[in-house]
């Protein structure tokens, strides 16, 4: 059994974004992934990250947590923060749905949360914070679930 | 890891980040915005062949410009992105309303081909 934990605690602040994926990314290497899967981790780790410090704390600042795990083969993040919250998470899981309408966003870190990850699930309250949790299976398995989805079927 | 940028008869051409992430793609929007509304400049060109990593932030960036230049009747064009920068593209359906080319010079050429459809 494969069983690591990390955790860390960064400010909300747009210098941390490089930082916060460049860790996931190392975690995540005890799995030896491939470069593309690690590609995908760093996108799905800056996306959530980001969200935070411009949407939860309205780019002013606050804490973001990062819990990392790896049981077995599977990479766990969750990235946390204490910001306002998301009132409707279904409506904001649309594809190009923003509520920044300043013309700089286009609506698509959750698209690519979730296109890039095997499992992505939020959990909002609004006045309290978001948990964006996401997971991914590093190794053989994923490839033959890339297999499928690019073939259509299973050889 | 800043990118440059220069003009060259009348066009801006970008050379963009090595990571483009939302703190990197606000200090380009700023840069670019400057020169855009300074020079008058709305032609403008993102060569991403030193780009290794982009997320929905420089989709957002690229947008951005777009819907600026297109008010003056301006271009974008992007061009020379590797296959995971090409990724993010093609997932946001950018490559649908923005012109994309191989190369640098492919993207001159197609900028001046446009002005001189457009003086
Ligand atoms: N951590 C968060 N706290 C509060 N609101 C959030 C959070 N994450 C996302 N949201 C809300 O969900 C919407 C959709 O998020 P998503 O990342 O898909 O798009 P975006 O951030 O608006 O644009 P892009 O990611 O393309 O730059 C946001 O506009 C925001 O309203
Ligand atoms: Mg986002």
């Amino acid at each position: 059994m494969n069983n690591h934990k990390a955790e860390i605690v960064i400010n909300a602040v747009s210098e941390n974004e490089a930082f916060a994926r460049v860790v996931a990314a190392a975690f995540v290497t005890k799995l030896d992934p491939t470069i593309e899967e690690m590609a995908d981790i760093k996108t799905a780790v800056s996306e959530a990250v980001t969200n935070s410090i411009i949407h939860a704390y309205d780019n002013k600042g606050g804490i973001i947590k990062i819990e990392l795990e790896i049981k077995d083969d599977v990479f766990y993040v969750d990235v946390i923060d204490y910001g306002m919250g998301i009132e409707n998470v279904k409506k904001a899981m649309e594809p190009m749905f923003t509520t920044l309408d300043s013309g700089e966003r286009s609506g698509m870190g959750f698209v690519f949360m979730e296109a890039f990850m095997d499992e992505l699930n939020v959990s909002s309250i609004v006045g309290e914070g978001t948990r964006v949790h996401m997971k991914k299976r590093i190794g053989s398995v994923s490839d033959t679930a890339t297999e499928v989805a690019l073939h259509g079927t299973k050889r | 890891m800043n990118n440059n940028m220069y003009v060259k008869s009348n066009v801006l051409i970008v050379e963009a980040d090595v990571e483009i992430d939302h703190h990197r793609a606000e200090r380009t929007r700023k840069s670019v915005d400057f020169i855009m509304d300074n020079m008058g400049i709305d032609k403008i060109i993102f060569d991403f062949r030193e780009t290794q990593f982009m997320d929905s932030s420089g989709i957002g960036l690229i947008m951005g410009r777009y819907e600026k230049a297109k008010l003056t009747g301006g271009r974008v064009v992007i061009a020379n992105m590797n296959s995971s920068v090409d990724r993010v593209i093609k997932m946001s359906g950018l490559d649908n309303k923005i012109c994309v080319r191989n190369s640098l010079s492919e993207a001159i050429d197609e900028m001046n081909a446009y002005k001189s459809k457009n003086v």
